[in-house]
Parts: structure tokens; sequence; C-alpha cells
């Protein structure tokens, strides 16, 4: 390998590095009219179709690259990648398990596990997957991060998560840090809190979807049109449920006596009922287009 | 739990299909509500296979279905059951039955989040894609409804 292209590999990689898909395009596509075969350019597309999620392109390419280098390890990280996220959970599990076999000290590596095990509903594994991460690295986020995700799944609302605090507390900057803190301000009904930190969050990073369709989702729930929903957000299906035998009862209670007074009873609570249901999803779709 | 690093890194998907997104709780709820017992069960049922546990589930399921059986038949060919009714619609009017077994499949909807809190969970977190609420709603809110108004027509009729 030349040092001209060795250097353009490195720029490449720092660009990548920054997300600077757009420039590293323009480069990639200077230096594999060069060198059209050589697999580490062809492995930095494949990286940059993934950043800019054009599965399909990253996995073509990314095959090219696994015919040339089939032990390269960072091809093979890039294919565990893209399997979870087509959701091919079987063979993302074979990659990882092979890439651990070979770094069975890689705490990132037991972290990406964990995320699969996560996805297909296994959470004893993935914690104990992540215990044995942090093993070798005490504050590995990807563990932290994956051990707060069980947390949040398993432990009741707003219960308080130990990895969580861990994470605030070495990666307070990092993005699924935040995330995670969102989702628990919101389980915890802090819904303005969670809004803020969600907003920030789109002003740090406006490309991704994921993080401002987040924040739509919050910013609609702290509009002031859905506050005479917030019995049925506190108490959530209970709520429901309480609020249609309550309406049932006082319904024949007053049609005994004033079958007026029970008719308008009646048509609030429907009208409640079809305004909790058709309103929210409304302003919702309304708040992602402002 | 612990687990040795062989036992850690030995596959545990196999060639098994992965579990899939069970049909939300609003989904579950809103069967539940305008379906009935049977449809709420119906949709329990069609989570758990999805989820890929209904060997796990299908004591507590088969033995809600036979209590309710149990329930309806009682309701219709005994004494005790016809007191009931008639109890119940002196407090609740004409429509107390229907009151009562909505309440009995919103208790069902209750079971199944409870066996299913976790995986519903899950499924938010993570944003898994959720399958079409409409067609399996339906499908269970008008099954179920049939089924129930056939058994009960033929628990009346003492078949």
């Amino acid at each position: 390998m030349t040092d001209s292209l060795q250097q353009t590999i490195a720029e490449i990689d720092a660009l990548l590095e920054r997300r600077r898909t757009g420039q590293v395009r323009v480069r990639l596509k200077g230096a594999l009219a060069e060198h059209p075969n050589d697999w580490r350019l062809l492995l930095q597309a494949a990286c940059v179709d993934y950043l800019d999620r054009h599965f399909d392109a990253a996995m073509a390419t990314l095959q090219q690259v696994l015919a040339q280098a089939p032990h390269s390890e960072s091809a093979r990280a890039l294919l565990f990648d893209l399997q979870l996220e087509k959701n091919e959970l079987v063979a993302a599990e074979q990659v990882v398990v092979e890439l651990l076999r070979e770094r069975p000290q890689a705490a990132h590596y037991y972290a990406r596990y964990a995320e699969v095990m996560i996805r297909a509903m296994q959470l004893q594994k993935a914690r104990a997957l992540c215990q044995e991460g942090l093993k070798y690295h005490a504050d590995d986020p990807g563990c932290l991060a994956a051990v707060s995700l069980c947390d949040l799944i398993e432990r009741p609302r707003g219960a308080t998560s130990h990895a969580l605090q861990q994470l605030l507390v070495h990666h307070p900057q990092w993005l699924r840090t935040l995330v995670l803190v969102v989702i628990t301000l919101h389980d915890r009904g802090d819904y303005n809190g969670a809004s803020r930190i969600a907003q920030e969050l789109v002003r740090a990073q406006p490309d991704n979807t994921d993080i401002v369709q987040l924040a739509a989702e919050l910013k609609a729930t702290t509009h002031w049109s859905l506050l005479p929903l917030w019995p049925l957000r506190r108490w959530g299906w209970g709520g429901s449920i309480a609020l249609w035998l309550l309406g049932i009862v006082a319904v024949q209670t007053f049609a005994h006596s004033n079958s007026v007074a029970a008719g308008i009873l009646g048509f609030c609570i429907l009208g409640y009922a079809l305004y909790s249901w058709v309103w929210p999803p409304i302003l919702r779709r309304w708040v992602f287009r402002v | 739990m612990t687990m040795s690093r062989d036992e850690l890194l030995r596959p545990s998907l196999g060639d098994a299909v992965a579990a899939r997104a069970p049909y939300s709780v609003r989904t579950t709820f809103l069967t539940a509500f305008f379906g009935g017992p049977l449809a709420a069960l119906a949709i329990i049922v069609l989570n758990s296979v999805r989820l890929r546990r209904w060997l796990p589930d299908l004591p507590v399921l088969g033995v809600v279905l036979a209590g309710f059986i149990a329930f309806v038949l009682a309701l219709y060919w005994t004494e005790w059951g016809g007191g009931l009714r008639a109890y119940l619609q002196a407090i609740a009017g004409e429509r107390a039955l229907t009151y009562l077994f909505r309440l009995i499949a919103l208790g069902f909807f209750g079971l199944g989040y409870a066996l299913h809190r976790k995986e519903q969970r899950s499924a938010d977190l993570i944003g898994m894609a959720r399958p079409n609420g409409w067609i399996g709603g339906i499908a269970c809110g008008i099954g179920g409804l049939i089924v129930q108004v056939a058994f009960a027509q033929m628990s009346r009729a003492g078949l």
C-alpha cells in the first residue's frame, strides 16, 4: 500500500469518525477511481452507506470486502451492525460470538451481543453478558447502556438504575446516556424535563431521525391541549378501565332519577374517550410537520 | 444469574425463529373492550405465539378459558346463575350482562398485560415493528363475538 493511499484512508477514517458523510463520499470517489479494488476503501464506502442508512448498498459493498479480507475485524463488526439493523438476529449472533472468541476480553463486543439478546427478549443472558464485559472494562458505555435498558424493561417504571447512574458519571455527554435519561424522566412523569433534554439532543444532532422523532413525540405529549388526558397518562390503562367503570356507575345512578342528566353524562364520557383516542395521534402528526 | 464464559459464548438463538413484536397494548385493550372475553383471550394467545412463549402461557390461559366456559355455563344453566343474572339486571338494567362480560374481558386484558409486560416494554423501547393491529384486532374481535353469541345461544337453549 502506497504512503499516499495510506494517508487518504487515515483522513477518510477521521471524517467517518466525525460522521461527515458528504465529505467522505467526495474523498472516496477520487480514491476509488484510482484504487477500485482496494478493500480498505471499499470498507469505508460500506461504512458511509451504513451511516447514511443505505443498508442494502452497504451490504453489497461489504460482501466485496469480505471476499478479499474475510478475517478483517472491522468488516465483520460492520457486518454485525448491518445484520442487527436488518433484524437478522441469528446471523448477527454468530458473527459476534466469533468476534468474542477471538477477543474474549473486548467489553464492547459483550455489549453488542447483549443488544442481540435484548432484541431476542433474552434479558437474563443480556445481563450476564454485560456482567462479563464489565469485568474487563468497569465503565464500558455499551455494557452500562445495555444494563440500563434491561433495568428500564424489567423494573417498575421510574425505578432507579445503578447502571444509568454510572453512565451519567462516566459518559454524561454520550447520546445513548441522554436518550436513556429522557426515557427515565418520561417514565417518572416528568414530561417537560424529558422534552427539554430531547430538544437539546435535536440541536446537537439535527440529522438524527430517531432523535427528531423522539423529541416530536415528547413535544406533543407536553402540549396544552392534552392536559385533560392527565389522569389517563398518570394511571395508564388502569385509568381507562376505571373511567369506563365510573361512567357506567354514574350513568346507571342518574338513569333512575334523571334520564336527561344520564344522557348528557353518557355523551360527555363518550366524547372524552373519543378525544383521548383521536386527538393525540393527530397532534403528533401535526407536530412532526412543524 | 452467573454463567461461565463457555455458556455465554454458546449461541442461544440457533435456527429457531426469534420472537416477534406482540400486538400493542392499545390493540389488545381495544380488542378486549369491543370483542369481549374470548376476543381478549384470542389476541393474548396470538401474542404468546408471536413471542414464542406459548408453552409457559398455555397452563394459565387454559385455566382461564376453562374457568370462563364454566362460568358462562353456570350463568345460564344453574339456579345460582339465574339468581346472579336477576341481581345484576336489577342493579344495572338490561345491559348488565354486557357490562359483566366487558369487565371480564378487561380482566383478561390485565392478565395478558401481566404475562407480557416485559416483552411489551422491550418492543416499545427497542422500537420493534408491531404487526397491523387492525387486521389482528378485528379478526379476534369478530371471531370472539361470534363464538360468544353462539355459545350463549346454545347455553340458553340448553344444548
